[in-house]
């Protein structure tokens, strides 16, 4: 299979620029020329047709030199590279580039824990380092420190940050956890923020602000730079854990939970990643969709009603934990009881009574730091592997919170898909994440599951909701609805974009920023 | 006072030291790649979401790849490296062919 091409590069320059790099990190670790390994590196998962986005080469430097002789030759050759950490971006992209023959640059090699401090609770780590290794360490070597793992526990803590992914534990807002990163511009340039460029400092993980602009946020979710190392805050083991789920009986009980979650977890009484989750999210886990329903389109309320009755689920179900002395605990959760627990038809449940609920243990051991993988067991519930995740951001208010999900519920039964989300609540926001999930193996129905994602990001726009992440195909649709005064904040994107990275070298398009020779052709800025 | 510490879990830091970095022992040992790579989705119970689907599929026979003899390496190594619908492949720099080797003798043993 002959690999696509970025369309200025002919397949000799192609082929002289890969085989510098070679020669620079060694012909083992590159992977080029239709290559069948190359397609360990496609989204398997995605709306996009079977090969889409499939890279035209793969290089994995390990070391901040082997980086910058990359980045050289690129800038020279003008090759587009796409760097990727852990490499598990799945329901948003996978490993897989913004466009079909970019060229990967997989760090996964870089996978060292560069350091673990107990007293500080911290960790400084490379971008190979995956939640399930950091975890393995610190229960080999009896360290009290919890990580705050994304569901998916074979990700990273380099990678999961840098798209703002979320957690489970009272850490879960990765990016504001994490302290001190270093970073290699596209031209080479080796810096560190924050405490970190003081050369004598001992405080580079302790103090996330530095002297000076901070910079960090300009280096996730963009494309101007490649992080090589970061900091990460890690909770100290607490002397008790309790966590709770309540279910609730109907489809409306959304608006009240959700306003009465909001001074709960403004006021810290719920102090981690609580998620309020719908029957089928919860059931998937469980039981397939076939078990219930045979016919074709979003499964019936008769079926819900029984799934419910079966497994004693709510409509909606409310995760969250308790941490700390006993006596705390015990105090806090009568409170929870007489405000959440209180709303008519709740029911809620202890760890105890749910000791045989894969569902309720998965996300017990997530809101405790451990890592799993038990929430793949959604993508049983139709087959066929199919998942792309929708994510707008809303206030926490009972109305913003039915209005998202009578509208996408709605889209997306007359699409011909079950509504299966959840909703993050954080400190005033929540993360709604609707998985739209389809069989892979049918082009019709994988094309229509490409459609309602189009129609939700402007729907949800139109109502003044956007996304906080999204996945590689809809990058630009979800950029064009952050237009506030012409695309302002996107046209600086581009501003900085040449800046840092004159020649477009660096994951051109990701999060809907072109670089200038590929903004005529893409870009609607202008 | 001792008691107070020990309560909210301060205790631990009268032990100051940096823990000191262990270097990753490469090739990795089968179980290690077990433990990185699949136990996740293939632990012997509803919790792994590739055993659930393997039951579903094949029944409890098949349900379990650790300890199933009857898998033939070639097609494990083929599973690992190309995918099976739900589950993604693993590349290269996540498992060498070496350590991949060192995985399925892992997978085989009891
Ligand atoms: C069932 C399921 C559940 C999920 N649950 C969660 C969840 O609970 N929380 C959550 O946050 N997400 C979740 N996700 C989404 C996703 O799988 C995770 O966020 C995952 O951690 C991202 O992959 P990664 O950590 O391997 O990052 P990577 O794939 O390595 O990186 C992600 C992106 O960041 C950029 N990037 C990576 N490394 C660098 C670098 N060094 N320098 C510059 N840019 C870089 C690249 O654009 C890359 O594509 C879920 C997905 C699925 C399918
Ligand atoms: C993300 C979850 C996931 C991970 C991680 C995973 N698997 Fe799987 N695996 C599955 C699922 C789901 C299936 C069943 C696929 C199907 O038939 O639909 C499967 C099937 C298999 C099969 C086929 C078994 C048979 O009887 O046909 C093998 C072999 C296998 N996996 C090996 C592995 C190995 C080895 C690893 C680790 C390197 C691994 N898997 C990691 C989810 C996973």
């Amino acid at each position: 299979m002959a690999a696509v091409l970025p369309d200025w590069l002919s397949p000799q320059e192609f082929s002289t620029a890969i085989d510098e790099m070679a020669n620079a990190i060694g012909q083992q670790w590159v992977i080029h020329d239709g290559d069948p390994k190359l397609r360990s590196y496609r989204d398997s998962f995605s709306t996009l047709p079977g090969d889409a986005n499939v890279p035209s080469a793969v290089v994995a430097p390990d070391g901040i030199e082997e980086i910058q002789a990359i980045l050289k030759i690129a800038n020279e050759h003008r090759v587009p590279l796409w760097p990727i950490s852990t490499g598990r971006n799945f329901a948003y992209g996978g490993p897989a580039p913004r466009m079909p023959g970019y060229v990967v640059l997989d760090l996964k090699r870089m996978n060292r824990i560069l350091e673990v401090n107990e007293e500080y609770a911290y960790a400084l780590v490379e971008p190979g380092v995956s939640y399930f290794q950091l975890y393995e360490y610190l229960q080999k070597n009896n360290i009290k420190l919890w990580i705050d793992p994304a569901a998916p526990g074979w990700g990273g803590i380099v990678g999961n940050t840098l798209e703002h992914g979320v957690g489970y534990t009272p850490y879960g807002d990765h990016f504001m956890m994490h302290c001190g990163m270093e970073v290699v511009l596209p031209d080479g340039t080796l810096f560190r923020t924050g405490q970190g460029s003081l050369p004598e400092t001992e405080s580079w993980q302790v103090f996330q602000y530095g002297f000076g602009p901070i910079l960090d946020g300009v280096f996730s979710q963009s494309n101007f730079g490649i992080v090589t190392k970061m900091g990460m805050w890690l909770m100290p083991e607490p002397p008790g854990y309790m966590p709770f789920l309540i279910t609730y009986e109907n489809e409306e009980d959304l608006a009240i939970i959700t306003e009465v979650v909001r001074p709960l977890k403004v006021n810290m009484v719920i102090p981690n990643g609580a998620f309020t989750v719908d029957l089928l999210w919860d059931a998937a886990v469980k039981v397939s969709k076939r078990q219930y329903y045979s016919g074709k389109g979003p499964i019936p309320d008769s079926a819900r009603k029984k799934i419910m009755s079966d497994y004693k689920l709510g409509q909606w179900n409310f995760y969250a934990a308790l941490y700390g002395p006993p006596p705390m605990m015990e105090n806090t959760m009568q409170v929870i009881r007489d405000t959440l627990g209180a709303i008519p038809g709740a029911r809620v449940w202890t760890a105890e009574e749910r000791k045989h609920d894969a569902a309720f243990q998965y996300r017990s051991k997530l809101m405790r730091g451990e890592p799993n993988m038990t929430e793949f067991g959604l993508m049983n519930w139709v087959g066929g592997g199919g998942h792309i995740n929708f994510s707008p951001i809303s206030p926490t208010t009972g109305e913003d919170a039915m209005r998202q999900y009578e509208m996408i519920k709605n889209r997306s039964h007359e699409y011909g898909f079950d509504y299966i989300g959840e909703f993050a609540v954080g400190w005033r926001d929540m993360h709604h994440v609707y998985m739209l999930m389809f069989d892979r193996t049918d082009d019709e129905e994988r094309q229509r599951a490409h459609e309602l994602f189009g129609v939700l990001i402007d729907e949800a726009a139109a109502a003044g909701y956007g996304e906080y992440r999204t996945h590689l195909a809809f990058m630009d649709q979800v950029a064009k609805t952050y237009s506030w005064n012409d695309h302002a904040l996107w046209k600086l994107h581009e501003r900085l974009k040449d800046a840092f990275d004159p020649n477009g070298i660096l994951a051109p398009g990701k999060q809907g920023i072109w670089p200038a020779h590929m903004r005529e052709k893409h870009s609607w800025t202008s | 006072m001792d008691k107070l510490i020990s309560l909210i879990g301060l205790a631990l830091l009268v032990s100051s030291a940096a823990a000191p970095v262990m270097a990753e022992e490469r090739p990795r040992p089968g179980e290690e790649s077990w433990l990185l790579f699949c136990e996740g989705c293939h632990r012997p119970d509803a919790e792994g979401p590739g055993t659930v689907m393997l039951q579903r599929r094949f029944g409890d026979e098949r349900m379990a790849i650790k300890g199933n003899k009857t898998l033939a390496p070639e097609y494990i190594r083929s599973v690992v490296r190309h995918g099976l619908l739900e589950m993604a492949p693993l590349r290269q720099t996540d498992i060498t062919d070496a350590e991949l080797d060192l995985l399925i003798e892992f997978l085989a043993s009891e």
